[in-house]
């Protein structure tokens, strides 16, 4: 079964990388990600002679407290892709229909495997950035996705870990 | 809101669908019910090699529907895009 680690270390001047449970908590267990439009819409867009839009790179955020995982809409949005669907979900304002999306899923640097989407929820996370990474949120990993793999969470060892 | 018309319409026809094709995708653009398929990876390749890029409603045939649970954005920590 493969493993994808992923480590959070400081580094003292002079000094070993040790470990920094600080950094896990604070940026949570995020992964880089790149969004990209559906093999089937990029197959369409070719056969049709249209440009197929660059895959757009952010961090994405394993959130065990979402059934359903969710981008960006501004991305998606660039993207170009449509909606596929609408679901009922509670928000702060009360249960709301959200549109979804469907979307490929890369993780760049890791060894995890393109993840199809079939129906991502649209979010507006436009302007939230992970800490330690200085990079924007794009994306929430959801139980959707977890159900296809293992998740460890180590917090005193800076690490976690997704087998698959 | 996006996909009224097809939300409608997949209601108007939905006792229909359950009798038949319970557990499938429907697939329907507009007022028309494009197919129904085994999976929503299947009925999204058809409606983009039929219709191109537009919305479209994939739908499960199901009588129960559930909604989908987000803390984070429940709580207001993030904000939903309808």
């Amino acid at each position: 079964m493969p493993v994808h680690n992923h480590f959070y270390t400081a580094q003292p001047p002079g000094g070993q990388p040790q470990p920094f449970p600080q950094g896990l908590q604070l940026a949570g267990p995020c992964l880089p990600v790149q969004v990209e439009v559906p093999p089937a819409l990029a197959a369409q867009l070719q056969q049709t002679g249209q440009a197929v839009p660059a895959p757009l790179a952010g961090f994405a955020l394993i959130d065990t407290g979402a059934s359903l995982s969710a981008v960006d809409g501004t991305v998606i949005q660039q993207l170009g892709v449509q909606p596929i669907g609408m679901v009922l979900v509670g928000t702060a304002g009360g249960p709301q229909q959200q549109a979804t999306y469907p979307a490929r899923f890369t993780f760049p640097g890791t060894t995890l495997p393109a993840i199809d989407f079939s129906s991502l929820l649209g979010a507006n996370l436009a302007g939230q950035m992970v800490a330690i990474h200085q990079g924007p949120l794009i994306a929430l990993l959801g139980r959707d996705l977890l159900q296809r793999f293992v998740l460890v969470y180590n917090g005193p060892g800076a690490t976690f870990s997704l087998s698959f | 809101m996006p996909l009224e018309t097809e939300l409608e319409h997949f209601r108007s026809i939905k006792p229909e669908l359950l009798r038949h094709h319970k557990g499938k995708y429907a697939l329907i653009v507009g007022t028309e019910l494009l197919g129904v398929f085994d999976d929503p990876q299947s009925a999204y390749a058809a409606g983009v090699q039929q219709q191109g890029n537009v919305p479209m409603l994939i739908k499960l045939i199901t009588e129960e529907e559930h909604a989908e649970s987000v803390p984070a954005m429940t709580l207001g920590l993030l904000r939903a895009r309808p």
